[in-house]
């Protein structure tokens, strides 16, 4: 009986020349969708590649110099662009793209492509990950709300039920029918997708994107449930449509700029300037209750003691390297404590995001998608801590450099190639699918919730269909 | 007949709890957008204050002969910023545009330009990717949707009702009622507009002032337009058969078309046109220049180990050592300027070829002009860091006239510091600049009565599906 009524509405949505419509429309735009951000992404690693190279070159032919010098001059650290990027371009337009990577400072990612973007940007972007999250729901609610609706109108659903049919059956059939039919329509451009970046990247990313396209669906089985429940319950077709374009429109758009800078009030992240402020305070005046002064002076009093002298110049080491070392130790720590707490600043916000999704599994799947894509903030944020890692490891070389190879008020000494190459370059490691899993357990269980509730919401309604057609 | 109309249109409960719904949006919006103007105008105040005060300290310590307040070089890269601030303007709470992407206040320093304008206050990348909810985007996008539950049956569910048939069977003019149905709903709408915007400001606006009042009468004559395309549009579908559920679907789409798909092609085109500048090549290209201006001052540099001049002693030292730092950095800023200035021209580039394209989509027409009224718009954001650049010059030149004639710093030179003047706004010449696109909105709306007028004469007044029975 289900795999019946399913053939019937899968037989009926083909046949229907606005599904056909509907998929070309939705074909054209992903192909488009899919081009652009296939041309974008190639562009944007090429790019990159290129400038981590020059980058490495510069800081490898820097010639001779001090290694304090060599440690101001720095290197950058150039964000990867990840390969489903393409699919789901995410937050990367609103991160900055290199960090400098220099002495004592730990500084920004700059260069945000959103500074550069067009008058018209934050109307939206057309990427496919877009496409998928706002389209293709307004195609499942098109080809859902006559399902109950539109048969009640008619008279023919008094008639069915009359013959005895469960309702929970026809709400099964009708949801394996419809959800054929929009794998059906929605299959062209997601193969095509799919060999595009088999092509451009092997199987690397595959588990990736087998992933990312399971979520996917899963999204879509809950818009069509809710859909067929709507319809199930709502008093005409015209009332199902309208109904289920309000919450569309409300889900998809509304729901997450409110959330967004519901979390900013809330959770408001420290100005610049505020931040700079109490950075620089921390640093003149230290954070454990003892000044940079006072460590300096405490740790030349211990080599001292250890070499059994009485003044820097008698040190076997050189002390200036000793101080920089400090100072570096001073600051990474600052810097961590107030890294740390514009961190936790944006993590509530994200997580107030997380519980509005509670009312629109649209944002729960944007989540998840823009982990999964590599696109998140928590893969930005991951791009950053690498880099400060290398920093600080890059600055306690050539302060060892320093302090073991020269001497005390010798601004004569000079390091060369060997340094620079030992010291190493920046190199981005990509994350493994089990850490950006671990970042989707939240979004997750909305959807899970939403599972539960769009199915035993929609199979309730269609068991009252036989007491209330 | 309109006094019958309107008891009719306040019968209709959808419409009643959607416009409530929509002026509680538009409430939530003007308040966030002023929790968020109000809590940057704080930042700005803090920060100004915090550098008048450090000037003025300053000022007594240069009279006093303190060594770093009387040294030019001390002052311009370090202890002396200009803090410049974008003066808020009117309106600004309603459509934040773009201006959430730059800071309103910067500090600027007397090193390159690119260390000022790179700075990006931290923030959350998900929120700035979903985008504001300001009253522009509950206004522009959610309008329609208004208009549409009003008008989408507007013939066709009088046809349906059989209302249609009864007033051509009792001789009325089918036409004729029908406009005035028309017009009453256009009325209505458009009140139901001038009351939302009403409500944004008094929400949103601090004060009421001669300007207050001019945006006000703006924002309510650009949406008025709107609402009349919307309106026009809906009446246009009406005019053809099909019947009601058709025209909600067909209006829906026009929906998704012209207020989110269209933006987002012209967008996409327009980046592909008029690609940016490439920030990780500025990057790039920044270190170049960054390297070269320090392999000319090598020499000098390393006997303060580069950027340590406090490790060495004596005032001719300090002296040298500033005026190798104003060399490099003035080699930097002639090096990196003529990158800068092709941002700024692709800028200008995208905003033209964007202001062209525009009209193809009446949301992106009327987003434009609400962004123009509230001086959000590209063009006013140009305005503000071309007059940026121009202060910075003054301020780097002021300094380095001092650096490199070994001047030093009095308390009347703290008194001289150039001021950074806001470029003044003026909703009148707004209103003149956004008046080009309510002639297009009314242009294209004018153009859709003229063919509905034409269709209405030989309109049919019995469904479709009874003409064959």
């Amino acid at each position: 009986m289900i795999l019946t009524i399913a053939n019937k509405e899968f037989r009926a949505i083909l046949r229907d020349g606005r599904a056909l419509y509907g998929t070309i429309v939705f074909a054209l735009l992903g192909v488009l969708a899919l081009v652009t951000g296939a041309i974008r992404f190639s562009e944007l690693d090429a790019e990159r590649l290129r400038a981590q190279e020059h980058v490495a070159e510069q800081w490898r032919a820097q010639g001779d110099k001090n290694p304090h010098s060599a440690a101001h001059y720095g290197q950058y650290a150039f964000r990867p662009a990840l390969p489903l990027a393409f699919f789901d371009p995410g937050v990367q337009a609103f991160e900055g793209v290199s960090i400098w990577l220099e002495a004592h400072k730990r500084n920004f990612a700059t260069g945000r492509p959103a500074d550069d973007a067009a008058p018209l940007a934050r109307f939206g972007e057309l990427s496919l990950a877009f496409i998928y999250q706002a389209l293709l729901p307004l195609g499942i609610l098109l080809l859902a709300y006559p399902a109950f609706a539109a048969e009640r109108d008619s008279g023919t659903l008094r008639q069915l039920m009359a013959t005895g049919v469960d309702g929970r059956r026809l709400f099964v059939g009708k949801f394996i029918g419809i959800g054929a039919a929009v794998l059906v329509l929605a299959a062209p451009v997601t193969i095509l997708a799919l060999i595009a970046l088999v092509v451009a990247t092997g199987t690397r990313w595959l588990a990736h994107a087998t992933l990312l396209l399971t979520f996917y669906a899963w999204f879509a089985a809950i818009v069509l449930a809710a859909s067929l429940w709507v319809s199930a319950v709502a008093s005409s077709a015209r009332s199902a449509l309208l109904t289920l374009l309000a919450i569309w429109a409300v889900a998809v758009f509304v729901l997450p700029r409110i959330a967004g800078d519901l979390g900013r009030i809330i959770a408001p992240v420290p100005g610049a300037q505020r931040l700079q402020a109490a950075i620089e305070r921390d640093l003149a005046e230290g954070i454990d209750g003892e000044s940079p002064a006072a460590k300096i002076e405490k740790r030349r009093r211990q080599l001292y003691r250890l070499y059994k002298v009485d003044d820097d110049r008698a040190l076997p080491i050189n002390m200036q390297g000793v101080i920089f070392g400090i100072q570096d130790e001073i600051s990474n720590a600052v810097y961590d404590k107030h890294f740390a707490r514009l961190q936790s600043a944006v993590d509530a916000q994200i997580d107030l995001y997380e519980i509005v999704s509670l009312l629109s599994p649209r944002m729960a799947l944007m989540l998840v998608s823009q982990e999964l894509s590599g696109t998140s903030v928590g893969a930005q944020r991951r791009f950053a801590d690498g880099a400060e890692r290398f920093r600080r490891r890059l600055m306690a070389t050539l302060n060892a450099d320093i302090t073991l190879h020269s001497r005390n008020d010798d601004p004569a000494y000079r390091a060369g190639a060997d340094l620079w190459r030992s010291a190493g370059e920046y190199r981005y490691e990509f994350e493994p699918l089990r850490e950006a899993l671990r970042r989707c357990g939240a979004a997750a269980m909305v959807l899970l919730l939403w599972t539960l509730l769009a199915g035993a919401g929609g199979l309730l309604a269609a068991r009252r269909l036989g007491s209330n057609p | 007949m309109i006094g019958a109309e309107w008891s009719l249109l306040r019968r209709e409960p959808h419409l009643k709890w959607g416009a409530i719904a929509l002026l509680l949006l538009v409430g939530l919006a003007a308040w966030n957008g002023r929790m968020l103007l109000e809590s940057r105008t704080v930042d700005a105040a803090l920060a100004l204050q915090e550098s008048r005060e450090t000037i003025d300290a300053l000022a007594v310590q240069a009279a006093n002969g303190n060594a770093t307040a009387t040294s030019p070089g001390a002052a311009a890269f370090g202890a002396v910023s200009a803090t410049i601030v974008r003066r808020s303007a009117t309106g600004e709470a309603l459509a934040i545009g773009q201006t959430d992407l730059e800071a309103n206040f910067q500090k600027l320093t007397a090193r390159n330009a690119y260390a000022a304008l790179a700075a990006s206050a931290p923030d959350n990348a998900l929120r700035l990717a979903v985008g504001n909810f300001d009253v522009a985007f509950v206004l522009v996008w959610l309008i329609p949707l208004l208009v549409i539950a009003a008008f989408f049956d507007i013939i066709s569910g009088e046809r349906e009702r059989g209302v249609l048939a009864l007033a051509v069977v009792a001789g009325a003019a089918a036409s004729r009622y029908l406009w005035i149905k028309w017009l009453t709903r256009t009325l209505a709408s458009i009140g139901v507009t001038w009351l939302a915007v009403a409500i944004a400001i008094a929400v949103g606006e601090r004060s009421w002032t001669a300007e207050t009042a001019i945006t006000l009468v703006g924002w309510g004559v650009v949406l008025s337009a709107y609402v009349f395309f919307w309106a026009s549009l809906a009446l246009a579908c009406n005019v053809g058969r099909g019947n009601s559920e058709r025209h909600a679907a067909v209006l829906a789409a026009a929906w998704l078309t012209l207020v989110i798909l269209l933006p987002a092609a012209i967008n996409l085109l327009v980046t592909n046109v008029f690609p940016a500048p490439s920030r990780v090549e500025l990057a790039a290209q920044l270190r170049e220049a960054t390297e070269a201006a320090d392999r000319a001052a090598a020499k000098d540099r390393d006997r303060w180990f580069f950027d340590h001049p406090d490790l060495r002693s004596g005032e001719a030292e300090r002296a040298a050592y500033y005026r190798s730092v104003a060399a490099s950095e003035r080699m930097i800023t002639d090096a990196i300027t003529p990158q800068l200035s092709a941002f700024e021209s692709r800028a200008a580039e995208r905003r033209a070829l964007t202001r062209r394209l525009q009209w193809l989509s009446p949301a992106a027409t009327t987003h434009d002009a609400l962004t123009i009224l509230s001086h959000t718009d590209g063009a006013s954001q140009a305005t503000f860091r071309a007059a940026v650049l121009i202060f910075h010059n003054r301020w780097q030149t002021f300094f380095f006239e001092r650096i490199d004639g070994d001047r030093l710093l009095t308390r009347d030179d703290y008194a001289r510091l150039p001021t950074f003047e806001s470029p003044p706004t003026s909703s009148l010449r707004s209103l003149r600049r956004a008046s080009t696109n309510v002639l297009v909105l009314l242009a294209i709306g004018a153009l859709l009565c003229i063919y509905c007028g034409m269709r209405l004469t030989r309109l049919d007044a019995i469904p479709p599906q009874q003409e064959g029975g």
